[in-house]
């Protein structure tokens, strides 16, 4: 198997911002359109932001921010990472070049079974 | 002949040519094999997708194919006839296994061993099957849901979970630079191929916002508040209006985010991340992200709804895989609240949906 500066993405998605009475906030970014963690929403007027999905060195979304005291409303979560799972003869991993995530355990390598 | 279809992204609408080389005029050409046959239902594999599950099917028609022995010749591309390939003749040094078997053999066999795909069994592969080429700057879409490919064998099958995928069986696959492949729908997509798969283009299972990729789990909507599939983040608390916790994200590999709180009012949970042993069997999509919360009335809300999850994709070749390209399983974004009902409260955001699952298995080149 070759993989060569190939993005591979299975990031998260981020988390969407809000909005009380100003209006809407942003929605998060998809992760598909970025070859980093997805960016959350931008908050408008006094209101949380989304988290930061999962994506390349972090694998876990960014918890949507929330503002205290009252009257806010909170931020939406950043979505995991996804995992990737490459099977060769060898286990090895190829080599890659963009790759989202790029960290065990949500890339790894395992050997094909064989019959 | 079954067609995968092009998509116009401008209007969706999905055109119904049908070949098994797209260009980017959307001609339709043939590109067979030398020596193989033409077929476009190749191996016999032409099963309507059976709601009970197509291996058996699968099994039986490749047996039936003609094909030598089934899974043999699926598995070995044809080198088990080099049965005594490679022996030094007049020398009984036992079996010597022939340098042409990418896998090795068995200690006590010069049979080469074969490739055993992930989560389907691997008697679907079929080396009559015809090539899957995407030229130019073509983009095809896929829907899992129908599993009904015109230029290749598609078929459903289940996974060791009682869910189903949806399976491309091919020769070679080759998506040009310019070109993609949009896949979505209700079941993850495994492609089975009994030669190359090179990816210079784009193939993409990822969501966008609350739409699934395929085989991925939808974020919280207006009930339930909570985000599907195997670990789905949480939907937020209500305590009045300007006081609502946002929705968690989902969770995959990676957790999901918890959402942010409201005042007194608790963001969901994000959901917590599967174990790293999972060796993607069964094969499933990413999980979406909790719905946040808001003014509710009417069967809706203004709160936002959670982002889906990525798409769930296998690739397996019994020959090379090779990508300079793209492959997307990523998940959506959550969306913001918004003021469907017009109460001053905009409702709080939901949570992101977490990225979906990517299985990669190959032969050596």
């Amino acid at each position: 198997m070759n993989v060569v500066s190939a993005l591979l993405d299975a990031a998260g998605g981020g988390g969407g911002a809000i909005g009380d009475s100003g209006g809407a906030g942003g929605p998060g970014m998809d992760g598909r359109d970025t070859s980093d963690r997805a960016a959350g929403g931008a908050p408008i007027g006094t209101v949380g932001a989304g988290g930061l999905g999962g994506g390349a060195a972090v694998l876990a979304g960014d918890p949507g921010e929330g503002v205290m005291p009252s009257p806010v409303n909170g931020g939406g979560g950043g979505g995991g990472a996804g995992c990737i799972l490459v099977r060769n003869a060898d286990g090895a991993l190829p080599v890659v070049g963009t790759l989202t995530p790029s960290i065990a355990p949500a890339y790894r390598a395992m050997p094909v079974v064989r019959r | 002949m079954r067609c995968l279809r092009p998509l116009a992204y401008s209007s969706l609408l999905m055109l119904g040519a049908c070949s098994a080389i797209i260009s980017p005029d959307g001609s339709s050409l043939r590109d067979p094999e030398p020596g193989m046959d033409a077929s476009a239902d190749g191996g016999g594999t032409d099963a309507a997708p059976p709601p009970d599950g197509g291996i058996d099917s699968g099994v039986d028609a490749a047996t039936d194919s003609g094909l030598d022995s089934g899974l043999d010749s699926g598995l070995d591309s044809g080198l088990d006839s080099g049965l005594d390939s490679g022996t030094d003749s007049g020398v009984d040094a036992g079996p010597t296994c022939p340098a042409s078997c990418a896998l090795g053999c068995p200690a006590d066999s010069s049979r080469c061993f074969g490739l055993v795909p992930s989560n389907v069994p691997a008697t679907l592969f079929d080396p009559a099957a015809d090539n899957l080429i995407i030229e130019g700057d073509a983009s095809l879409y896929f829907d899992t849901s129908e599993c009904s490919a015109t230029s290749v064998a598609s078929h459903v099958v289940p996974l060791s979970d009682g869910s189903q995928a949806c399976v491309l069986v091919i020769h070679d696959m080759r998506i040009d630079p310019a070109a993609s492949l949009t896949v979505a729908g209700a079941r993850p997509l495994i492609v089975l191929a009994s030669g190359d798969v090179t990816i210079h283009g784009t193939l993409d299972a990822s969501a966008r916002m609350d739409e699934p990729g395929a085989g991925g789990f939808l974020g919280g909507v207006n009930d339930p508040i909570g985000g599907r599939g195997p670990s789905g983040g949480e939907g937020g608390e209500h305590v009045r209006n300007f006081e609502d916790g946002g929705g968690g994200g989902g969770g995959l590999c990676g957790a999901g985010g918890n959402g942010g709180n409201g005042g007194g009012a608790r963001g969901g949970r994000g959901g917590v991340a599967i174990t790293a042993t999972w060796d993607l069997q069964p094969l499933t999509g990413g999980s979406g992200g909790g719905r946040g919360r808001g003014t509710f009335a009417g069967g809706e809300t203004n709160a936002g709804y959670g982002g889906a999850g990525g798409g769930g994709l296998q690739i397996t070749a019994q020959g090379s895989i090779v990508v300079d390209g793209s492959i997307l399983v990523g998940g959506g974004g959550g969306l913001p609240g918004d003021n469907r009902i017009p109460t001053g409260n905009w409702g709080s955001g939901g949570g992101g949906g977490s990225g979906g699952a990517l299985l990669l298995e190959a032969r050596p080149p």
